[in-house]
C-alpha cells in the first residue's frame, strides 16, 4: 500500500487524466454529431432539391419553389446557410443549383429534370 | 476506453436515427419518381392514340358529307320511282355507310386502345410499388373516356373527336397511394409515429400548337406531412 503522502502527490495527475479523457470525449462526441449532421444535411438537401425540380415541373413559379426549398431546408437544418439557390426552367427542362455551407464545409447539388429523363426513369441523376 | 464505450449507445442511437431518416427520404423519393414516371409514360402513349384519332377527323367529315349527299340522292330516287335510279342511290348509300363503319371501327379501336394503355400502366405501377405500398393504388378518372375527347356531332356514325372542354384537367392520369416509410428495424413501435405517407402524382397532355402534344406535370411533389 502506498504511503499517504504518495497518494496526495498523485491527486493532481488524476485530475489531468480526467480532463484529458473529457477532452477526448468532447472531441469524439462533437465529431460524431458533426458528421451525422453533415450527412443528414446532404440527404435532406438532395431530397429537397428534387422536390424543387418537381415544383418547377408543376409550373408553380420560380419564386414559389425557391421559397418552398428555402423554408423546408431551414426547417431541419438550423445551422448552416443556403448560399446558392438557383432554380430555373428553360426550354422544357428544369434546373436546380443548390449550395449549403456550414463551418467551412460546403455541399453543392446540381440537378436537372426533363420529361425525357422522367420517362427513362433516370430522373434526378 | 470505458468512457468511449459508454458513448456507444448514443452513437448507435444517432446512427439508427440517421439511417431511419435516410430510409424515409429514399422511400419517398422512389415512390414519387415511380409514380410520375408511370403517369408520364401513360400520357406519352395516349398522345399517340390522340394524334391518330384527331388525324381521322378530316376523313370523318368527308364521309359525313358524302353520307348526306347519298341520303339526298336516295330520297330523290325514291321520289322518281325509277328502279335503276333507286338501285344506284341505294348502292351509293351502302358504300358510304360501309366506309363510315370501317372508320368507326378505327375510331373505336383507338379509344379502346387508350383504355388498355391506362389500365396496363396502372397495373404496372401497382406491381412496382408492391413492396412500398400499404394501401391499394387508386387511379381516379376525370373523364368517362380514356382520351378526353367529345364526339361532334354526337349522334353521327363517324363524328369528329375533339379535345373536351377543360382538356388538360379531364385528360390527366392521376395516381394515389400510401407508402410505408417504416425502417427495416422496429422504430415505429418505439415512437408510435404514423409512418405511412400519401403520395400523389398527376400528369396530363398539353397542346403546343398543331399536332404536338406535350407532357404536362400537374402534381408531382410529395407533401411534407403524412395525410
Amino acid at each position: 500500500m502506498a504511503p499517504l503522502h504518495a497518494i496526495a502527490d498523485r491527486r493532481g495527475s488524476a485530475v489531468i487524466e480526467a480532463a484529458a479523457v473529457a477532452g477526448v470525449l468532447v472531441v469524439f462526441t462533437a465529431g460524431v454529431l458533426m458528421t451525422i449532421y453533415i450527412l443528414f444535411a446532404r440527404a435532406w438537401l438532395q431530397y429537397q432539391s428534387e422536390q424543387a425540380l418537381y415544383c418547377l415541373a408543376e409550373r408553380r413559379g420560380t419564386a414559389a419553389c425557391r421559397s418552398l426549398l428555402s423554408a423546408r431546408a431551414r426547417a431541419l437544418l438550423p445551422y448552416g446557410n443556403l448560399t446558392t439557390m438557383d432554380l430555373r426552367a428553360e426550354h422544357g427542362r428544369w434546373i436546380a443549383e443548390v449550395r449549403w455551407e456550414w463551418q467551412g464545409y460546403a455541399l453543392h447539388f446540381s440537378k436537372r429534370l426533363t420529361p425525357a429523363l422522367i420517362l427513362r426513369n433516370r430522373a434526378l441523376p | 476506453l470505458t468512457a468511449l464505450l459508454l458513448l456507444l449507445p448514443l452513437a448507435l442511437g444517432l446512427a439508427a436515427a440517421f439511417g431511419a431518416a435516410v430510409h424515409v427520404l429514399r422511400t419517398k423519393s422512389l415512390a414519387q419518381s415511380l409514380c410520375v414516371r408511370e403517369a408520364a409514360a401513360t400520357q406519352e402513349e395516349l398522345a399517340v392514340s390522340l394524334r391518330e384519332l384527331i388525324a381521322l377527323n378530316p376523313t370523318a367529315r368527308r364521309l359525313r358529307r358524302e353520307r348526306e349527299r347519298a341520303e339526298r340522292h336516295w330520297r330523290a330516287a325514291l321520289a322518281t320511282e325509277v328502279p335503276p335510279l333507286i338501285a344506284a342511290a341505294r348502292a351509293e348509300l351502302a358504300a358510304v355507310t360501309l366506309a363510315q363503319l370501317r372508320l368507326r371501327q378505327k375510331q373505336s379501336g383507338l379509344l379502346r386502345e387508350a383504355e388498355t394503355i391506362r389500365s396496363n400502366h396502372t397495373r404496372e405501377l401497382a406491381a412496382r410499388l408492391r413492396r412500398l405500398t400499404v394501401s391499394p393504388l387508386q387511379a381516379p378518372m376525370r373523364f368517362n373516356r380514356a382520351l378526353a375527347v367529345t364526339p361532334v356531332p354526337p349522334a353521327s356514325l363517324t363524328p369528329d373527336y375533339l379535345p373536351a372542354p377543360g382538356f388538360e384537367f379531364a385528360q390527366q392520369q392521376r395516381f394515389l397511394f400510401r407508402v410505408d416509410l417504416s425502417p427495416p428495424w422496429p422504430l415505429e413501435t418505439v415512437n408510435g409515429a404514423d409512418v405511412r405517407q400519401a403520395v400523389e402524382c398527376s400528369v396530363s397532355l398539353r397542346n403546343e400548337g398543331g399536332k404536338k402534344w406535350d407532357i404536362d406535370i400537374l402534381a408531382a411533389s410529395a407533401p411534407s406531412k403524412s395525410r
